[in-house]
């Protein structure tokens, strides 16, 4: 009898509905430890080789010809409390990151400057244990970039300088995580596969810088980055511990984008004879996340494309900062920000654990030689605790996250 | 100019800090719930009475590592009752055998292991009844009846009543049994065989044996009464939880099969069914069946795959699928009164005591799950057959998953009820427990279920004849 061809598709289990491959806030602010120390309120001032990324109007004012490297340790630590209302703790792994920059300028001395940066504006890791109550969401994700930025500035007359640059943004993202499904093998072993999706990724964008200095010792800064969107070029999906269920989990090839947020700072600065001081406005065009499609190239019943909501809110932060000479050799920086999270709580996930924060940072500038200095940051970043009851993958509970950043820049200068 | 915009600076850098110190409270970690917490509830002596979803019975077979994830066993787990002071008749796996399993991907064809039955390794040692008294294939009046069990176990050819209830010095009934063990706590849910045995018959053997309906919904009551009425007398400071029966319709054993024959190349539905069914006087015929409000059983696959009530246009014999494969439109009322007199008795009991007894609202549970289904964690449940992961598959007992969202149940109502605070159950720590023997897969009309594999629970099912 004909009984065997039909179209009810009794196995169709989406392996990718309830999960976000990439998570709030993977923005990445934190590009020289000078900045940094002031709480990145830097947009107005902006007058060393980390111009580039703060603002690159400010390259104008950088004499000589410069170059800074450095990078920034970070230290995450986050809990989950949950299932909500249960009051289980679940502890990240302990991770650390080291996004380096680097910048090269030169001055052409009759106001026009240009220089060259490499730096991480977006990246973010997750690691969770194999046996975590989200595992079913997140066990690992990773994604790294770096931007490679080379920009050219122009002042009149110490008045008013413009910058722009190009952006070229290419990465690498890696997602672990076990896929829930009803089955289970003939031993009573819940069948759960593991997939490890990684592929890398590029994509072009822009920027440019204002800063006006209306009056004595007092600048004006603007700058502005476009969106990048990030697509990944080579990504490939790997599944293990299918079991029987291996031959419909082929994996292969997937492609998926993200979006790299649009951003503009604004701020004003003071300069006085040995101390300068800045307020600053950050927008971040959050909303440009709305959803993630991931597209499989290879289709079976279980192996199916799936769409993310992120539908995340634009943002933005505050900062204020500033600095002392102490002396010729010396100088003391302090400064703090508050950072409002983009993402709604309902699709706040266990990918990139994100709440409203705040950054209280320290930091010492040194003139070893005349050429050379050190700049070194230090910033406590604790977020409030978050509490998500109404999440759309189910997945409530209480989200506590603190993370100490430790940043040095070396600059030289002929 | 030069110290207004100094001051201006200091200004709002103060604001800020001003701003962070009020708020600091909030980047502290802080207990968002209250700590776990018993209320009035001890349960040091948890005792579950009930039928096989007490038991933990699932995909046609009780065994070990379903028990271990009974609903009882989720809740003493979750209450932090000792595994020494909740004691489960755990059979080793395979337990009693004929576990349903997938054996192929292809039609998929769900079929049952070797019959076995390996008794409670502590059966003989364990000097006191056990803490989960749940007995498949039990309905209501079976929890108070005191004839010799061992002889109802033989006469109803269900091995549980002897495996479980084990020695009448322990007590002769399980009511007896659980007043035997002086509990501070009780689950009671039972009463679901009252109906399902009639509704999985497709309406030809009811409670009474064959020819007969469900249970009688006054009978129902008055032994319901009568049972509650000893449990709360035997253990006076005992506090309870209870559930009702849910909507036996919309489990997949009833839900799966189509009402109709597709068509292989359009896809379209192309021939309903043939069955026989009763016309509003009660009378069997042999019809078209009413696609509104009629259902084909789990048990019709081997004959549907027989061209049995397929038309012969689309294939078929022709000839009308038997009564005992259809639950129709006469057959669905007749199942859904019992089962709204049944609960409402179950509710009039539990508002009369409503200071010791909390009421499981399961009709209502089971509903909203057809309706919704449930995501947590990653994990996503709802009612399909197979892939819903919250039925096993025999189509009417859940899976691990699906009995830890039925304990979720029950504690909410405890606490509620109780002021305690015990901690859900975190389905995605649950294993999924559909046992998948083979792989590959193709499209199919419906799961090709072995009527041999649905045997072992039917046959506790329709055993019931019960005299009052």
């Amino acid at each position: 009898m004909a009984f065997t061809k039909k179209v009810v598709a009794l196995f169709a289990v989406v392996l990718f509905s309830a999960s976000a491959v990439y998570a709030s806030g993977y923005q990445l602010n934190e590009h020289g430890a000078r900045a940094v120390a002031m709480g990145g309120a830097f947009v107005a001032r902006a007058d060393d080789p980390s111009a580039i990324f703060f603002n690159p109007a400010g390259l104008s004012y950088v004499e000589g010809f410069n170059v800074m490297v450095g990078g920034t340790l970070i230290l995450p630590s986050t809990t989950f409390t949950g299932p909500y209302p249960n009051n289980t703790e679940w502890k990240m792994n302990s991770l650390t990151f080291f996004p380096p920059n680097a910048y090269i300028t030169y001055n052409f001395g009759n106001g026009l400057a240009a220089g060259v940066g490499v730096y991480t504006p977006e990246g973010l890791g997750t690691s969770w244990p194999n046996d975590w109550v989200g595992r079913f969401l997140i066990t690992k994700i990773n994604l790294q970039s770096f931007n490679i930025n080379p920009t050219v500035s122009y002042a009149y007359k110490d008045i008013v300088s413009v910058g722009v640059g190009f952006d070229y943004a290419l990465g690498n993202v890696v997602l672990e995580r076990y896929n829930a499904t009803p089955f289970s093998d003939s031993l009573g072993n819940p069948i759960t596969p593991f997939v490890h999706m990684e592929g890398n990724g590029n994509g072009t964008g822009f920027n440019f810088g204002i800063m006006l200095k209306p009056i004595e010792n007092v600048s004006i800064g603007f700058s502005y980055r476009s969106k990048i969107d990030f697509k990944l070029t080579s990504a490939t999906a790997t599944f293990t511990g299918a079991g029987v269920l291996a031959p419909l989990l082929p994996g292969g090839s997937v492609s998926t984008s993200l979006p790299f947020p649009e951003t503009w700072y604004a701020g004003i600065a003071y300069k006085g004879d040995k101390y300068s001081v800045e307020a600053d406005y950050q927008f971040t065009g959050w909303s440009a996340y709305n959803e993630l499609d991931i597209n499989f190239a290879t289709h079976t019943e279980l192996q199916q494309n799936s769409a993310i909501i992120g539908n995340y809110k634009d943002s933005y932060i505050l900062r204020v900062g500033g600095e002392y000479m102490i002396n010729d050799v010396w100088t003391a920086r302090a400064g703090l920000f508050y950072d409002k999270n983009p993402v709604p709580d309902a699709y706040q996930l266990p990918d990139l654990p994100d709440a409203d924060r705040i950054g209280l940072n320290v930091g010492v500038g040194v003139n070893v030689t005349k050429s050379l200095s050190i700049d070194a940051s230090y910033m406590f970043l604790p977020f409030k605790q978050r509490t998500v009851t109404t999440s759309a993958y189910g997945f409530n509970g209480t989200y506590n996250t603190t993370a100490n950043l430790l940043g040095i820049d070396l600059s030289y200068k002929l | 100019m030069k110290s207004f915009a100094s001051k201006a600076a200091t200004i709002a850098a103060l604001a800020v800090v001003a701003f962070l110190v009020a708020s600091c409270g909030d980047f502290k970690k802080s207990s968002v719930v209250n700590a776990p917490s018993n209320g009035s509830v001890d349960f040091s002596m948890y005792v579950s009475l009930g039928n096989s979803l007490t038991a933990g019975y699932q995909s046609g077979a009780l065994f070990e590592s379903a028990q271990e994830y009974s609903f009882p066993a989720d809740i003493a787990r979750q209450a932090g009752v000792a595994d020494a002071n909740f004691k489960q008749p755990l059979m080793a796996n395979p337990g009693t055998g004929q576990i349903m399993s997938i054996k192929s991907l292809v039609g998929p064809v769900i079929g049952e292991g070797t019959a076995t039955i390996i008794p409670p390794a502590d059966a003989a040692t364990l000097m006191r009844p056990y803490n989960n008294l749940g007995i498949p294939g039990a309905v209501l009046y079976d929890m108070i009846d005191t004839t010799n069990f061992t002889a109802k176990s033989t006469a109803r050819a269900n091995p549980f009543f002897s495996l479980i209830l084990r020695n009448a010095a322990f007590g002769n009934s399980p009511v007896a049994q659980a007043l035997a063990l002086h509990p501070t706590f009780m689950t009671v849910w039972i009463g679901a065989n009252d109906v399902l045995g009639y509704a999985t018959s497709g309406g030809v053997v009811g409670t009474q044996g064959p020819g007969s309906g469900p249970t009688d919904p006054t009978i129902w009551a008055g032994l319901y009464n009568q049972m509650m009425n000893a449990l709360l007398a035997g253990a006076p400071n005992a506090k309870f939880a209870v559930a009702n029966i849910p909507d036996v319709t919309s489990i997949p054993f009833f839900t799966t099969v189509p009402d109709s024959f597709p068509n292989p190349v359009t896809g379209k539905n192309v021939g309903a069914f043939i069955v026989q069914r009763h016309d509003a006087s009660g009378n069997l015929y042999a019809g078209t069946i009413n696609a509104k409000t009629d259902y084909i059983l789990l048990t019709a696959i081997d004959s549907l795959n027989a061209g049995v009530g397929v038309p012969v246009a689309a294939g078929g014999t022709g000839r009308p699928l038997p009564d005992q494969f259809v639950l129709d439109s006469l057959e669905v009322a007749r199942t859904e009164a019992a089962i709204d007199a049944y609960n409402t008795a179950i509710a009039a009991f539990a508002s009369a005591h409503s200071s010791r007894v909390a009421l499981v609202d399961a009709h209502a549970l089971l509903n909203d799950f057809n309706m919704y289904g449930y995501l947590g964690q990653g994990v996503d449940l709802t009612s399909s057959y197979i892939t819903g992961g919250f039925f096993g598959l025999d189509g009417v007992h859940p899976t691990s998953q699906g009995y830890a969202y039925v304990a979720n149940a029950f504690i909410k109502a405890i606490n509620s009820t109780f002021g305690a605070n015990v901690p859900m159950m975190s389905i995605a720590s649950v294993p999924s427990s559909i046992v998948l023997g083979k792989t590959s897969l193709q499209k199919a009309p419906w799961p090709n279920v072995r009527y041999s594999a649905l045997q072992p629970m039917l046959k506790l099912l329709r055993s019931a004849s019960v005299s009052y």
